[in-house]
């Protein structure tokens, strides 16, 4: 049974139905020594685990809130319930899944896309993930692409060398949280020179209301192997914030590469927190293609730490910010090793009183000769009201390298409208042209299935603000 | 290169740092296996103070966000810190510790 609420002021989510909630247990609300014992004890995890999230409990309780960002002040960790369990076990068929959380990714088009041009896919609803499956040419050639909680149990060694390495507890305050709650996510391990051709995809669903889910994602791109990694994520609408904190650790390996693509489409009532961050080594590659269309408020900075010469970083991100919205996104890369090379192409739009800003960083190490960065953000603004900010942060220590910074803040102008609309487009018409024109970068770089669904999703956007 | 007095020799204790400044330079006076040892007390990563974080044997956890460095050759050992801390030279003579530092140590990164 789904039902579409009518919240007013919320406009044009399409994903904002929410399902009967049929959860088989959930930990009592708040975060306590003993929410993270019994999450530790429910998933039946070795002694070192339960350590760890208890420690990483102690630090998020020490550390303070970022002062910096968005504005986290009506986030109360104590209205939150932080595991909620959808079923028992797992399916590794649909027909497995409970049907009315099946109906909910029906609804979203999981199954069909899995059909259609995906390698694997992982469905997360709420704390676990309910449906896991990876095509068993790719399983043949080594591939790893499991849920984490099961990464945990049947690659302990491998996992352990990795888990926490990139993105420690002590971070910030909200990779401590993660760490302590952490349930779910993906794991992926690609063997050497093996190359995954076709996605894979995690799709992330919050059904509970006022709840945290805290994935954990761990990728390993052996050397000379590649990957590409989609994640998707939705959330009902409700009167009361959800969080969503997440920690995702990738480590490439020389000559590997990894393109991680993110279409993030919260509701509009999501605390989106989210810590990301690669090391690259030697002429690894590392992508974050990183799309933040949803969410009250998403604070995310995707990082490569290039650690090996040659390393290179692709940054692309975009952020659309409607009414009531926030979009504090950007990029970190980090060239700690000579002749290493990055791009950062962020663009972001801000409408209907919603805000945006790039907040980015750019450091150049001490002994980097070679190295270049170029930095590439633009805004539209839309109307009186919205607000874009660009913070971005460069760092160099080094004075043999090349570093670029680009800049542009536009309106979408009269001008260009009249122009349009002199050519028989509707004013509508005309703003989605220019739109679409001005976010083309991103989504040429999606697959192409993503790119119609993300130049859907920017229309819906786009729906009724002008005229 | 100069040598300045920082310390007493029995000030700096095994598992625990002493923050003393060299000219204008803060930096971490710490014991491992007896061997006294002077690092930058200010983080590569995100300028914290090492000397705030804890130590277990050979390595020095950064208090802000969790990188770790191993003491007697200034390597990161664990990231965020990605880049190695300098390692100053010591002397103990008559009981105190002496820190050796550039007379001009502007930072000429060439």
């Amino acid at each position: 049974m789904s039902e579409r609420p009518e919240i007013t002021g919320v406009e044009e989510y399409q994903y904002g139905f929410h399902d009967r909630d049929i959860s088989v247990f959930r930990t009592e609300k708040g975060l306590t020594r003993k929410v993270v014992e019994a999450i530790s004890e429910m998933k039946g995890e070795p002694g070192w685990m339960r350590d760890f999230r208890l420690r990483s409990l102690e630090l998020f309780q020490q550390k303070p809130m970022p002062a910096w960002g968005g504005d986290l002040s009506h986030l109360n960790f104590d209205d939150i319930t932080y595991y909620v369990r959808p079923m028992d076990e797992m399916g590794r068929s649909w027909d497995d899944v409970p049907q009315e959380i099946k109906d909910t990714f029906e609804k979203l088009g999981i199954p069909e896309a899995e059909r259609k041009f995906l390698a694997g896919v992982s469905a997360q609803y709420d704390s676990e993930v309910v449906y896991h499956n990876i095509r068993q040419d790719l399983e043949a050639m080594g591939i790893v692409f499991l849920d984490t909680d099961s990464a945990l149990r049947e690659y302990p060694d491998l996992f352990r060398e990795y888990f926490g390495t990139v993105v420690p507890p002590e971070d910030n305050k909200f990779a401590a949280l993660n760490s302590a709650v952490w349930s779910g996510g993906s794991f992926i391990y690609v063997p050497k020179g093996v190359e995954a051709k076709v996605p894979l995809q995690a799709y992330f669903r919050i059904n509970a209301s006022q709840m945290g889910q805290f994935e954990r994602t761990l990728i390993i791109v052996d050397e000379g192997a590649m990957v590409h990694y989609v994640e998707g994520c939705t959330a009902p609408i409700y009167t009361e914030s959800s969080l969503h904190s997440a920690v995702v650790e990738i480590v490439v390996k020389k000559g590997g590469r990894c393109r991680y693509s993110t279409i993030q489409n919260w509701a509009p009532n999501v605390y989106n927190l989210v810590t990301k961050r690669a090391v690259a080594h030697e002429r690894a590659t590392m992508e974050w293609i990183d799309g933040n269309i949803g969410s009250q408020l998403t604070m995310k900075y995707p990082s490569v730490y290039m650690v090996g010469e040659g390393a290179h970083a692709h940054v692309l991100s975009i952020a659309v910010a409607g009414k009531g919205q926030h979009q504090d996104a950007g990029a970190k890369v980090m060239h700690l090793a000579p002749n290493t090379t990055s791009t950062v192409i962020s663009k972001s739009i801000s409408r209907g009183g919603g805000k945006t800003t790039y907040r980015g960083l750019v450091h150049f190490g001490k002994d980097v000769k070679g190295s270049k960065a170029k930095v590439n953000c633009d805004t539209l603004i839309f109307d009186e009201g919205s607000k874009a900010d660009t913070v971005p942060t460069n760092e160099v220590l080094d004075n043999r390298v090349t570093m670029e910074h680009e800049a542009t803040v536009s309106r979408v102008s009269e001008e260009q409208l009249f122009y349009l609309r002199s050519r028989g487009l509707t004013e509508e018409e005309a703003t989605r042209m220019i739109v679409m024109g001005f976010i083309e970068p991103f989504t040429k770089e999606l697959p192409m299935e993503y790119a119609v669904e993300m130049n859907r999703l920017i229309k819906l956007e786009m729906v009724g603000s002008v005229g | 290169m100069e040598f300045t007095v920082v310390a007493r020799d029995e000030e700096v204790r095994e598992g625990q740092a002493l923050r003393r400044v060299v000219g204008e330079t803060p930096v971490a006076l710490l014991r491992v296996d007896g061997q006294v040892y002077c690092i930058d007390d200010t983080c590569t990563h995100a300028y914290a103070s090492l000397s705030e974080g804890k130590v277990a044997g050979r390595v020095i956890t950064c208090p802000l966000h969790g990188g770790q460095v191993d003491i007697p050759t200034g390597r990161p050992v664990h990231l965020p810190i990605a880049e190695a801390v300098t390692v100053h030279p010591v002397r103990i003579e008559a009981g105190q510790i002496l820190v050796g530092h550039e007379e001009d140590d502007d930072g000429d990164y060439e």
